[in-house]
């Protein structure tokens, strides 16, 4: 206890690296487009928009593709933006000002009609929707030829004006790289917020916050549906700059570079784009500079050492720039060791939670055979039986992870709630058998997970920081649970540098944030070593005695469920076999024959 | 329109659709034994149209020298590999060598004959030697990495091929004389007997790659290389020369679906992009693990690009890539499950 | 080519290094085509010739000036070429510029030409490249316009009992262009349009845009597009049972046209620039000389009956500019960059009985363009040559 304190005393010392090596890159690359747009000829200053335009579209792509989910058709939305914007300035004679918000709605309508479509496609089936669609939008964009000016483009697109008064290219870029900044500010702030958390999740662990509240598909969609939003409004700036739009700007091949700037910068912060986009602009100009004029080969081989480029950092560096530079999130003091612990949830009312009569097919083979089982409520309950008993599927049922063939679920005399989300509305929470946590994130954000269902902030409350006292109070909650499970002091760790059995207490701690009142827990004792056996066993006898919680425990390890169930049942062959308190079952005939193992 | 226009059409559409077939057929092969959506497979149909024009005309055709020098890059890595492992040098190097020499011996002789097949035959060696050396530069390092990052990793190839073929052999189109002049008449439609020779390759490789794949061992043991690597090795698989074989197969393949659209429209440096991206949306209809449904796949595509070029010429290509979506929706409810990633 | 590339570079950069020392002024001329991209096929003649072009500048020793050519890739991207001409005015203080290869481009830049006051020549074919003149002041073009090239074809069509006529195009800017001026003058001449077809440059197939055409029943079909699609939509018509006459643009005004259609395009009527039939003109037709000596060279560096249209529009491109810059310091003006460029401006607009590769230039203030009749030619394909049509 007395090396606890100290290990927290030392954690909570201010590291010594005073600034942040990303913030210094930020700082940096500002700086040079504050000097580039005030200084510079209109060639720089054109660099810079358009290198602005391309960073707006490659934010909204890399949070999309943070999220697991990649696009290949990405100009297309920049262009019906582009599209949109001048034409309803130029056929309807909007103002610039107005127009760029429609053609913004327009590609959010649009992407949301795509999204429905195609999110719901798994693997890489969505890649190749997208590079369906991007590329049936961009026949689109020559073939209305009478709208849009076809392939020889639409001249004369009214430029930013205020009063009257247009925008110069500079004012332009200006406002352009205003636009940058602030979206750098909200993305950043989405990053760390409550779905920011599960977007990261999503990518390869999708059951997991569904578990905890996250309605994936309506959360992929208002990922995917914002980066379309973005991209549009990047294409009307750009159409304000260009003045002229034509079809191949949005075609393949510029989705294509999207993609690329996205993967070079890297999509674990919102910087990885402006850095992406810089980068390939750069390479672009040396290219043409080093190939073009010195070295007098043809511009094929600046296209050949893209390529080059994509490979290379897809092998070595898959994360990209960013990945580069290392990182010091701002963190929250960590609570003293000895302040009692605020937002301690009140002693639970006991709950039951219960199956009855539940019988499960899965086709030809019945898993579950007519089961009814009552969990105490404010107990540690076992659920034991060889393999291919049933535990899981049991398991599985009870949070509504399968629907039962027939018989029914109970959660305190009501049935229990159709989908997972609603599950873990009701209280109840859980642990998974192989352990769920995300590798990009640190502990405390994976903490943070588990208390989804119970915020209310979006993507647009986090990036307006609208969430500030929501997350605060959902953070000290989340330390606390983190000191109840003993793992304050790697609070800012990465989970992949932790033990297993570090991890699934983590778990354990995530669930807390849920403030169930029934824990279920899958085997959590799979792959620990005995010390940390013990910890667990002392952590669920803590939680049943101080916050009253229901506990479900299924496993194999005879010595944890011995030493702290209070009752158990037994399952064999998808029918309960036995039930009682731990005494009674360890000399239970049945049991000992079917499953703990006779003395002969 | 009457039924006649819709016979030539139909007939018209199937016979375009055959040209896809090959490209289709290939990614299917690729995405089967490595999980790689190899979007620069119609590259090497560009490569094999061209490699055979240039050797046509009787000219050494410079992709020797591209495909000799990476061979040698690729040389060095397996020596080096074979030195890590303590494997004997001579073997990597007797294969590389003959390989070579084959290779040399095939061109030069191609180059100074006028044998049409000899001059296929090398074209499609020349250009198959390309699919193991793309293999081992861009996935053998990272074999298990996601299908997104093999895809991204295969756009990057066909960013250095598309431009590589500008460079070799520039912005004309070559003409190149067809295996047979002949056209015939099939009621309504007038159809080249070419067309007919990519459609029953279409269908021979078909049945080919589906007979190998569901009924034989090796098939089989493909198969499993991209399902579980690791289980495959365990197994005895040699899962690197697997993807090797593959790809040698597939960019074959695709070469020969060169080689014989090139009479009908000329080869030139543009053509396998829009083949490439039209056999991929047939191959999505067999979900890009099946091959006979890829073959219905790219006659789907044939005969929807026919009508719609027929009503609407402006948007056809708009049609067609927006099948693609009901296609992937409809494999997407009946045979997701097969997407999980393991 | 590379060693040829550096060697003339070098010597470029000696003599321009030896004029600097001699005195001698130097002119930058900014060079953007589309090497790479969708346009890479059209700008790869090009690209040769302007090479030519500059091989046989080096070789002059006699002219009281140097000229150094800086030449970029705008990969057929509008938003490149912006960037490209943007670099070449403000930072490499380029005197004129040729650009672009296509009409998009060359629109994408005209602004900054005219608020960077360099002149600027454009090789491609859309009449809006320099129009409306008020706002076009230094936005020129060296092609044909669609316009006139289309306007003669449709008075031969007129003269030959033509009432109905169907059109079949490419889907890029190419086409568009051959299809808005299709549009704006069939009607005037007593023609009515009957169908319009589009295709790309890559299909495999162009049978059901040729069926189509031909059950509308047209007298004439007019197709304008580039080989290899040129000559196979031909063919595909053909094929289909179509027996009326076909016309062609002058983008089928190539030796690939023939090579690649064979026998299935004998009989058409293509609209050509001189320099397809350049062997027929009067013997006291200036072009005959100036075409003849560009053919020549051009044939002699690339290879037999390579030279072409769009070889030749690069070519007096960088003609025209060097020209106007020979007047230029023969007329003894002085002054800034800032000043040079809009007095190169002016020669420019003087230019006047211009013997290119293209035809004869006269530039007036209203008249960028610069070419009339005597530049419009129609042919017919007899044994795979063009053969003059007598008119």
């Amino acid at each position: 206890m007395v090396m606890n304190s100290m290990n927290t005393e030392r954690v909570k010392a201010p590291s010594a690296r005073r600034v942040d090596p990303q913030r210094l890159v930020l700082g940096a690359v500002g700086a040079l487009v504050v000097v580039l747009l005030l200084a510079a000829s209109t060639y720089y200053v054109g660099l810079v928009a358009v290198l602005g335009v391309h960073a707006i579209v490659v934010i909204g792509l890399g949070f999309l593709m943070a999220s697991g989910q990649i696009s290949l058709g990405h100009a297309a939305f920049v262009g019906l933006g582009a599209y949109g914007s001048a034409l309803l300035s130029m056929r309807l004679g909007m103002p610039v000002l107005l127009a760029i918000p429609c053609a913004v709605l327009l590609c959010t309508l649009v992407g949301y009609v795509l999204a429905k479509l195609t999110l719901q496609l798994k693997g890489h089936y969505l890649p190749l929707a997208t590079l369906a669609y991007g590329m049936a939008i961009t026949v689109c964009f020559v073939a209305a030829v009478d709208i849009t000016g076809g392939a020889s483009g639409l001249t004369d697109v009214r430029p930013l004006s205020v009063f009257g008064h247009a925008f110069s290219t500079r004012a332009t870029a200006t406002v352009i790289w205003v636009i940058v900044a602030l979206l750098l500010i909200g993305y950043a702030r989405i990053y760390r917020g409550r779905v920011g958390r599960v977007a990261r999740a999503l990518r390869s662990n999708s059951v997991m916050v569904g578990a905890f509240g996250v309605h994936v598909p309506a959360t992929r969609t208002r990922i995917f549906v914002l980066s379309a939003a973005l991209a549009g409004l990047a294409g009307a700036l750009y159409a304000c700059y260009m003045q002229f739009l034509s079809p191949s700007t949005f075609s393949l091949i510029p989705s294509v570079s999207f993609l690329i700037m996205a993967v070079l910068g890297g999509v674990a912060g919102p910087l990885g784009a402006v850095l992406g986009a810089a980068f390939f602009m750069l390479i672009e100009l040396a290219a043409q500079h080093v190939i073009a004029r010195v070295l007098e080969l043809p511009g094929q081989v600046e296209t050949m050492v893209f390529g080059v480029l994509l490979i290379t950092m897809l092998l070595k560096w898959p994360d990209g720039l960013l990945s580069l530079i290392p990182t010091q999130e701002r963190k929250p003091p960590l609570p003293d060791a000895g302040t009692p612990a605020q937002a301690e949830p009140s002693r639970r009312a006991p709950a039951a939670l219960a199956a009855h009569n539940v019988t499960k097919k899965f086709g030809g083979l019945t898993a579950l055979s007519d089961v009814s089982v009552a969990i105490p409520g404010g107990a540690i309950t076992g659920l034991i039986g060889p393999n291919g008993a049933g535990k899981s599927t049991l398991f599985n049922v009870l949070t509504h992870v399968f629907e039962a063939t027939s018989g029914s679920v109970t959660l305190n005399g009501q049935p229990l709630p159709k989908t997972s989300q609603d599950v873990v509305k009701q209280g109840v929470a859980r642990t998974f058998q192989h352990v769920q946590l995300v590798q990009e994130l640190n502990v405390l954000q994976n903490v943070l997970i588990g208390g989804y269902s119970r915020g209310r902030a979006g993507l647009f409350s986090a990036a307006f920081g609208l969430d500030r006292a929501e997350e605060a109070a959902l953070s000290d909650e989340a330390l606390v649970a983190l000191k109840r499970v003993g793992l304050l002091d790697v609070a800012y760790t990465r989970v992949s540098d932790l033990p297993l059995g570090s991890q699934r207490l983590i778990e354990v701690a995530r669930a807390l944030l849920a403030r169930p009142s029934v824990l279920l827990l899958d085997e959590p004792a799979a792959g620990l070593r005995a010390p940390e056996k013990e910890r667990l066993g002392r952590l669920l006898q803590s939680l049943r005695d101080e916050s009253g919680m229901t506990i479900l425990l299924v496993e194999h390890d005879m010595e944890l469920v011995m030493n702290c169930a209070d009752y158990i049942f037994v399952l064999n062959f998808g029918m309960l076999l036995a039930q009682g308190r731990p005494d009674e079952i360890q000399r239970h005939p049945g049991v000992i024959n079917a499953y703990l193992g006779a003395e002969t | 329109m009457d039924s006649s226009t819709a016979i030539f059409l139909g007939l018209d559409g199937i016979t375009n659709g055959a040209v896809y077939a090959l490209v289709a057929l290939s990614l299917v092969l690729v995405y089967t034994t490595t999980r790689v959506v190899n979007v620069a497979q119609g590259d090497f149909l560009t490569f094999g149209a061209l490699a055979f024009a240039s050797l046509a005309a009787g000219t050494l055709t410079p992709l020797l020298y591209v495909v000799l020098g990476i061979g040698a890059v690729c040389l060095v890595i397996d020596l080096r590999r074979a030195r890590a492992y303590k494997r004997s040098l001579l073997a990597p190097l007797v294969r590389y060598l003959a390989a070579a020499i084959i290779l040399c011996a095939l061109v030069f002789a191609a180059s100074h004959s006028h044998s049409m097949p000899l001059q296929m035959l090398a074209a499609l060696l020349l250009v198959a030697a390309m699919g193991p050396l793309v293999y081992q530069l861009t996935v053998e390092p990272n074999p298990g990495a996601s299908i997104v990052v093999l895809l991204t990793c295969s756009v990057g190839v066909t960013l250095i091929l598309q431009p590589l073929g500008l460079l070799l052999w520039g912005t004309e189109s070559l003409t190149v004389n067809p295996i047979s002049d002949a056209r015939v008449s099939l009621g309504p439609a007038d159809l080249a007997v070419q067309s007919l020779l990519i459609l029953s390759a279409a269908v021979v490789m078909t049945l080919a790659l589906f007979v190998f794949f569901r009924h034989s061992l090796y098939g089989k043991a493909l198969r499993a290389a991209s399902i579980n690597r690791e289980g495959a090795l365990y197994c005895g698989v040699p899962v690197g020369t697997v993807g090797r074989l593959s790809y040698f197969i597939a960019a074959g393949m695709s070469a020969l679906g060169g080689m014989l659209l090139a009479p009908l429209v000329t080869a030139h440096y543009e053509m396998g992009f829009i083949v490439g991206i039209k056999g991929f949306v047939g191959a999505v209809t067999g979900g890009l693990v099946t091959y006979p449904l890829s073959l219905v796949g790219v006659f789907l595509v044939g005969i929807f690009e026919s009508f719609s070029a027929f009503f609407s010429s402006a948007f056809r290509d708009a049609w067609v890539f927006a099948l693609v979506i009901p296609i992937l929706l409809w494999r997407n409810a009946y045979h997701g499950d097969e997407l999980d990633e393991h | 080519m590379k060693v040829s590339k550096l060697i003339s570079g070098a010597i470029l950069m000696v003599g321009g290094a030896m004029a600097q020392a001699q005195g001698l002024p130097v002119f930058k001329i900014g060079v953007v085509t589309a090497s790479t991209g969708a346009a890479a096929t059209i700008a790869a003649p090009a690209n040769a010739a302007i090479e030519l072009y500059r091989e046989q500048l080096a070789a002059r020793k006699d002219l009281p000036f140097k000229v150094e050519f800086i030449q970029y890739d705008d990969a057929s991207d509008p938003t490149k070429s912006v960037n490209n001409v943007r670099k070449l005015i403000q930072e490499d203080g380029a005197a004129m510029i040729v650009c672009c290869t296509t009409t998009p481009s060359s629109l994408a830049v005209a602004k900054v030409s005219e608020a960077g006051h360099v002149s600027t020549i454009a090789m491609a074919s859309g009449a809006a490249v320099v129009e409306p003149p008020a706002e076009k002041r230094y936005m020129f073009k060296t092609p044909v316009t669609d316009r006139l090239m289309i306007g003669h074809t449709l008075d031969y069509m007129a003269k030959h009992g033509v009432k109905t006529v169907a059109f079949l195009g490419l889907e890029d800017a190419y086409g568009e262009g051959g299809w808005d001026e299709l549009k704006a003058l069939a009607g005037k001449k007593g023609i009515k349009i009957v169908s319009s077809e589009r295709f790309a440059r890559a299909d495999t197939n162009f049978t059901p845009q040729a069926l189509k055409t031909m059950q509308a029943k047209p007298d004439a079909v007019y197709i304008h597009a580039i080989p290899p699609s040129a000559s196979l939509v031909h063919e595909a018509l053909k094929r289909v049972g179509y027996k009326g006459p076909i016309y062609h643009g002058a983008g089928s005004a190539t030796t690939a046209f023939v090579t690649i259609g064979k026998a299935a395009v004998e009989g058409a009527i293509v609209g050509v620039m001189p320099i397809t039939v350049y062997r027929e003109l009067a013997a006291d037709n200036p072009l005959r000389k100036s075409i003849g000596d560009f053919v020549k060279a051009y044939d002699a560096k690339y290879g037999e009956g390579k030279a072409e249209m769009f070889a030749v529009q690069a070519y007096d491109a960088v003609g025209l500019s060097v020209d106007a810059i020979r007047r230029y310091v023969a007329s003894g003006k002085k002054g800034d960059l800032e000043q040079t460029r809009k007095d190169l401006r002016d020669e420019l607009e003087k230019t006047h009985e211009y013997a290119g590769a293209v035809g004869i230039f006269n530039f007036t203030p209203t008249d960028h363009v610069g070419l009339d009749e005597r530049t419009l030619f129609l042919t017919q394909i007899k044994n795979g040559q063009f053969r003059l049509i007598k008119e």
